[in-house]
């Protein structure tokens, strides 16, 4: 049996929500990756180059989300700092890239899914319901930013890629 | 009297043709086509400071310069070129060190994957100048801007469903246009 070492994570430290979004995405980007490259069809290896892309591009962003998070964690925990909003919406701005990102790869798959066979479709379509779980949940991190309104342009962005990644995930499924 | 063709068009024969004539437009040609090359090799192969990555561009180009006549096939050009900012980095390096600067001559395995790099950049760029203005557009936006499909679904104009096959069709053009042009060449 595989298990992870007591000492070692495999969100890193801190784990957080916006991290495990990217890794959840990335890992739905790879496994589109592996799908594309499965069966000989025209557009297989561009998908593949893209879900490689996807991959890096949501790894960064799990980076990059991390640090503004824990920026905005050390600013909300002091006392009145006044660049407290600034740091609030820029940790908004990651998860909502992610989020982006997601809904991305989840579109990705559904189009790999459709010129999929058995059992290759099947990888292709889990890669779209895991795509569009992390862009649920990037979407969820970005609505509960203290800096993001109900209405706010990001918040009503976000749910978009979510609607986007979820009808994505259903064209996948249907295409078996 | 010399062709009005615009030099911007020429091969890398007809371009060195054209330098060794004389004509100072298609040398500026030359430079402008290579000074990125060249200043990668000196930067990223190299790894010189960027004050000494300029004085040896500069020696570069104008070594080039003096021994174009050397230059047996005009079509190897970049390989030549590449061998002669090789030798300029190597005595830049070999200089600095003799005047008491601290200067580490790079390991050459390293030089020559940094060199295969940096061909393999070049060699992606050019195929890209032979696609179409829509494809090089969109593989720009996503690859390079990391621009999402609906970002160039609503900068295009073209349904956000459809961006990543046109993202593929394009990719496969530019694996055709690159390889059709990464045939090794040895310089002259």
């Amino acid at each position: 049996m595989t298990t992870l070492p007591t000492d070692q994570t495999l969100l890193g430290d801190p784990a957080t929500g916006g991290r495990a979004a990217a890794i959840a995405g990335a890992m739905a980007a790879e496994l589109t990756r592996a799908a594309a490259r499965a069966r000989d069809w025209e557009d297989g290896p561009g998908a593949a180059a893209q879900a490689t892309a996807l991959v890096r591009r949501m790894l960064e962003l799990g980076e990059i989300g991390r640090d503004a998070h824990a920026e905005a964690v050390r600013a909300l925990a002091g006392a009145a700092d006044p660049r407290l909003a600034e740091l609030l919406a820029a940790a908004a701005e990651a998860p909502l890239l992610i989020c982006s990102a997601a809904a991305d790869t989840a579109l990705l798959a559904a189009t790999v899914a459709e010129h999929a066979e058995a059992p290759v479709w099947a990888d292709a379509a889990a890669a779209a319901v895991l795509a569009a779980g992390a862009a649920a949940m990037a979407a969820h991190l970005v609505s509960i930013n203290l800096a993001v309104g109900e209405d706010d342009r990001r918040a009503l962005l976000a749910r978009d890629y979510e609607r986007t990644a979820w009808e994505a995930a259903a064209r996948a499924r249907r295409a078996g | 009297m010399m062709a009005l063709e615009a030099v911007s068009t020429l091969d890398d024969a007809a371009l060195v043709e054209r330098c060794r004539s004389g004509d100072g437009q298609a040398w500026r040609e030359l430079v402008s086509r290579y000074s990125r090359y060249v200043y990668a090799i000196c930067i990223q192969a190299f790894r010189l400071p960027r004050e000494e990555a300029e004085d040896t561009f500069q020696d570069v180009f104008a070594r080039a310069y003096e021994r174009l006549d050397g230059l047996r096939d005009g079509s190897a050009l970049r390989p030549w070129l590449a061998q002669l900012t090789r030798r300029t980095c190597i005595d830049h390096l070999r200089a600095a060190a003799r005047g008491g600067a601290p200067a580490e001559m790079p390991d050459a395995g390293e030089v020559d994957r940094n060199l295969m790099r940096i061909d393999e950049a070049v060699a992606v760029h050019q195929a890209m100048d032979e696609l179409s203005g829509d494809c090089r557009e969109i593989l720009d936006r996503f690859f390079c801007r990391d621009e999402s499909y609906r970002e160039i679904s609503d900068v295009l104009g073209i349904p956000a469903g459809t961006i990543a096959s046109r993202i593929s069709r394009c990719l496969s053009k530019l694996r055709d246009a690159y390889l059709g042009r990464s045939e090794p060449r040895e310089p002259s």
